[in-house]
C-alpha cells in the first residue's frame, strides 16, 4: 500500500488495509516491539494520517488517536488474534533488516573497491567503519 | 495548588540533599487481623512525613507504603476495582498493583534465570507482603531512636508480623551520592508542577526550541492533571497518594569492573571512557553530552547545568551512545528515539540507596552482597516504571535506530545467555576511527526482590486508622469497617484528625510529636462526582 506516513513508523514491516463484508475495514499489521509503543507511535507521529484511515469506525475515540489511551482500547477492543504466523527474519528488527541490507551493499562496494590484498587494508577498513557506525547498531 | 501536608514526604522530596549521609530503613510487614493493622496505623499516623512537614525541618522521616492485600483488608479494595469500571487509564496500574510485583516479574520486568522470582529471597517470594515502613535519617543515632519506637509500636500488636528488614545507607564522605559501581547517581530527576522544588533546566519535559516545563504532577501525585490531560485516581482514597516501586537489585561490581577494563584493553582506550559511555555521565556525574572527552567534577556539582542537555545535536551517538542507560531510561526530544510527547508519558523519580559495603578500589570480587535498594516513584506502575523497564531496559528500543533485539540497557540489562548475548555500541566522533563495540555483555545487575506499595495521603491513612472513610467518598463500601473508638493499646499516641502540621515547629524535637489536636475539619473540597464524567467511555 502506498500509505507514505507509515514510513515514519520504523517498527513496522507491513500493513494493509482492506474492506471486508462491504462494511467492515481490516488492518492487519506486523511490527516490532511491544504493542503500547506501536500504539504511541501511532498516537504521537501520524495520528492524523490514523485518524483519516480509522476515523469512520464505529467506537472511534473522539479524540482520535492522539488520545493513545483511548485509541489503545479501542484497538485492543476489536483486535483478531493471530494464530499462525510465519516469516523469514522472525527474530530481526525491520530496522536491523535494513541495516544488514545496507550493510551487506556497502561492504560488496567496499571489498571490490579494496580487496583483500590492499597495502592500507586496515587504515581503510576503520575509515569504512567510521562511516558506516550507524549501520553496525 | 498541592495540598503538600497531604502528601508523603518520598513522593516529592529527597532527603539525600548535598552531602549529608542518609541512612535508610525498611520494613516490611504482614497483617493478621484488621483491627490490629489499623490500630497499629493508628499509632504511626503522628510520625508519617508529609512533605510540608519535611520541610519545616524534621529529626527523621517515616513513610508507609500499602500492597494491594493490605488496601482489601482496610476495606478498600472496592476502590480498586470500580476503577477498572471508569478510570480507563487507570486499569493498567490497577492491574499491576494488584497481582504485585512478583507476578509481573518474568513476563514483564525481565527477570528470568538469576534474576527470576523463584530465586529471589524468601520474604519477597514467600506469601505477599502488607506494608512497608520507610525510615530515613541523616544519622545513626536518629534513625535508630525512630527505629524503636516504630519498632515498639509494631511489637504492640501481635498479629502483626515484621517479616523482614532491609537497611541501606549512603557511603558518606568523597562517595557520598554515588553507587557502587562508582557513578554519582540520583542527578536527574523530574520536577513537577506545583510540588515546590526547583525547576531546573533538564529535569521537565523539553520545549519545542528552548526551555523544560516540569512534568504535570498527575505524573506523580494521584488525583491530578497528568501528561494525557487526564486526571486518574479521582476517589477520595487515592487523591495525594502515589506508587511506590521497591527492588532489591544485586550488583556484580566486580564483573563489572572487569568488564569494563578489558573491553577498553581490547580496544585501545580509557575503561573511564567505556564506563562512562555506558552510564551517559562520568563518574562525578557530568553529562558526556556536555563534558564528551573528559570528565568535569565542577559541571557535575552545578545543578542548574549538570542536566542541561539534549539529544538533538547527537543523531549518531557519538558523545552519548544511543543505548547509554541515561539516554535509554529518558530519551528526552531525542530525534532517533521515542519522541518528547512519548517520553513524557514514562518518566520516573528514583529514590536508591546503595546497601553492602564497597568493594574497594582495584579490588577483585569478594562475594559480598551488594547493591541498591531502588525505589521509584510514579502514579501508573504500569505506564511509568514496568514500561521503560520493559521497553527501554529490557528491549529494543523499538521506534529509535538501536533496534538489535539482544541489544539492551549495558549497564543494568538483563541480558540473554551467552550465545544470545547482547552488545554495546560506542561511536565515535574521532576521524576515521572505527567505534567500540562491547562484545556479549553479562549481567552486572540480578533482582532479588521486590514489590509495589500504595503510598496513601495523610488523611487516607489516618481514616484507615480510625476505620473510617475518607468523608466525600460515600459509595458502599463492601467490608464496612467497625467503628471502633477504643483508646490505642498504650494509650502512648493519640491520633488526631489530621491538620495542617505547623512547619514551623519541631525542627530537632523528639521524633514523635503528635499534632497538636485539631479541631475537626473534615471539610474536603466539595465531593468529587463518583468518577469522571463517563460519556467518553458509553460509546
Ligand atoms: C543497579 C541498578 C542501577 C544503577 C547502578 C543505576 C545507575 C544510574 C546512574 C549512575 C545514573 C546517572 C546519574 C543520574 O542521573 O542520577 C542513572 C540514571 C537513571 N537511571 Fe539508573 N541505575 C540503576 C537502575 C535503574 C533502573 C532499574 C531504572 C529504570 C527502570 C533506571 C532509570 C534511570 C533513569 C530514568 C535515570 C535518569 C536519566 C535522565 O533523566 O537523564 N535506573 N542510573
Amino acid at each position: 500500500m502506498g500509505a507514505r506516513p507509515l514510513k515514519k513508523l520504523s517498527t513496522l514491516h507491513f500493513a494493509r488495509v482492506s474492506i471486508v463484508n462491504g462494511n467492515y475495514m481490516l488492518f492487519a499489521s506486523v511490527y516490532d516491539g511491544d504493542f503500547m509503543q506501536y500504539v504511541e507511535d501511532f498516537g504521537t507521529r501520524i495520528a492524523k494520517q490514523i485518524d483519516t484511515i480509522f476515523g469512520a469506525c464505529v467506537g472511534y475515540p473522539k479524540a482520535g488517536a492522539a488520545d493513545v489511551f483511548q485509541f489503545k482500547d479501542f484497538l485492543a477492543a476489536r483486535q483478531v488474534p493471530t494464530n499462525a504466523f510465519g516469516g523469514s527474519y522472525l527474530d530481526r528488527s525491520l530496522l536491523q533488516i535494513q541495516a544488514s541490507l545496507r550493510l551487506t551493499k556497502c561492504l560488496g562496494g567496499f571489498t571490490r573497491r579494496v580487496g583483500a590484498q590492499h597495502r592500507r587494508l586496515v587504515p581503510k577498513l576503520d575509515k569504512f567503519l567510521h562511516r558506516h557506525q550507524d549501520l553496525l547498531t | 495548588m498541592l495540598e503538600l501536608s497531604q502528601i508523603q514526604s518520598n513522593i516529592l522530596r529527597e532527603y539525600r540533599h548535598g552531602t549529608a549521609p542518609a541512612f535508610v530503613h525498611f520494613i516490611f510487614l504482614r497483617f493478621g487481623e484488621a483491627k490490629e493493622a489499623r490500630d497499629l496505623i493508628k499509632a504511626l499516623y503522628p510520625m508519617v512525613t508529609s512533605c510540608a512537614r519535611l520541610d519545616g525541618g524534621v529529626p527523621s522521616v517515616l513513610n508507609i507504603g500499602l500492597a494491594y492485600p493490605a488496601v482489601e483488608l482496610f476495606g478498600f479494595g472496592g476502590d480498586a476495582r470500580a476503577l477498572n469500571e471508569r478510570d480507563d487509564e487507570a486499569t493498567g496500574t490497577i492491574e499491576a498493583f494488584k497481582c504485585g510485583m512478583r507476578v509481573r516479574a518474568a513476563e514483564i520486568l525481565g527477570d528470568d534465570d538469576d534474576s527470576d522470582p523463584s530465586n529471589w529471597e524468601a520474604p519477597y517470594r514467600q506469601g505477599r507482603l502488607h506494608a512497608v515502613l520507610c525510615l530515613n535519617a541523616h544519622t545513626r543515632e536518629k534513625l535508630d531512636a525512630s527505629l524503636k519506637l516504630v519498632g515498639d509500636a509494631i511489637a504492640s500488636f501481635p498479629s502483626v508480623q515484621r517479616v523482614h528488614d532491609e537497611a541501606a545507607a549512603d557511603f558518606g564522605g568523597d562517595l557520598s551520592g554515588t553507587e557502587h559501581f562508582g557513578f554519582a547517581d540520583g542527578i536527574a530527576q523530574p520536577s513537577v508542577l506545583d510540588s515546590g522544588e526547583p525547576n531546573y533546566a533538564g529535569a521537565g519535559t523539553p520545549g519545542k526550541r528552548r526551555g523544560w516545563a516540569p512534568v504535570k504532577t498527575g505524573e506523580f501525585v494521584l488525583g491530578h492533571l497528568d501528561e494525557s490531560g487526564q486526571v486518574q485516581f479521582r476517589s477520595e482514597f487515592f487523591k495525594d497518594g502515589s506508587f511506590m516501586v521497591f527492588r532489591k537489585l544485586q550488583q556484580h561490581v566486580g564483573r563489572f569492573r572487569d568488564y569494563v577494563n578489558a573491553t577498553a584493553e581490547r580496544s585501545g582506550t580509557d575503561s573511564e571512557l567505556v564506563g562512562a559511555k555506558m552510564v551517559g555521565r562520568w563518574k562525578s556525574g557530568a553529562p558526556l553530552m556536555l563534558a564528551p572527552n573528559k570528565d568535569d567534577p565542577a559541571l557535575a556539582a552545578d545543578a542548574k547545568r549538570n542536566n542541561d542537555f539534549r539529544y538533538k545535536d547527537d543523531k549518531e551517538g557519538k558523545r552519548c551512545p544511543i543505548g547509554a542507560h541515561i539516554r535509554r531510561n529518558n530519551p528526552r526530544e531525542d530525534p532517533t528515539g521515542p519522541g518528547t510527547i512519548q517520553t513524557s508519558k514514562h518518566r520516573i523519580i528514583r529514590r536508591s540507596t546503595p546497601y553492602g559495603t564497597r568493594l574497594p578500589e582495584g579490588a577483585s570480587d569478594d562475594g559480598q552482597d551488594r547493591g541498591v535498594l531502588f525505589v521509584v516513584i510514579n502514579a501508573d506502575i504500569a505506564r511509568q516504571f514496568e514500561f521503560v523497564q520493559q521497553n527501554w531496559v529490557n528491549s529494543v528500543l523499538s521506534s529509535t535506530v538501536l533496534t538489535l533485539p539482544e541489544d539492551r540497557d549495558p549497564l543494568i540489562g538483563h541480558q540473554r545467555n551467552p550465545d544470545k548475548a547482547g552488545k554495546f555500541l560506542m561511536p565515535t566522533a574521532k576521524r576515521n576511527k572505527p567505534p567500540v563495540i562491547a562484545w556479549s555483555l553479562p549481567r552486572f545487575v540480578t533482582t532479588r526482590g521486590g514489590e509495589y506499595f500504595l503510598l496513601p495521603s495523610l488523611d487516607t491513612l489516618f481514616h484507615i486508622g480510625q476505620g473510617t472513610r475518607p468523608p466525600s467518598d460515600q459509595e458502599a463500601c463492601e467490608s464496612p469497617a467497625e467503628q471502633h473508638d477504643a483508646p490505642s493499646p498504650d494509650g502512648e499516641v493519640e491520633a488526631t484528625v489530621p491538620s495542617d502540621p505547623d512547619p514551623a515547629a519541631g525542627p530537632g524535637d523528639g521524633v514523635v510529636e503528635p499534632d497538636p489536636p485539631a479541631e475537626p475539619e473534615l471539610v474536603e473540597p466539595p465531593a468529587e462526582p463518583s468518577g469522571p464524567a463517563d460519556d467518553d467511555m458509553s460509546r
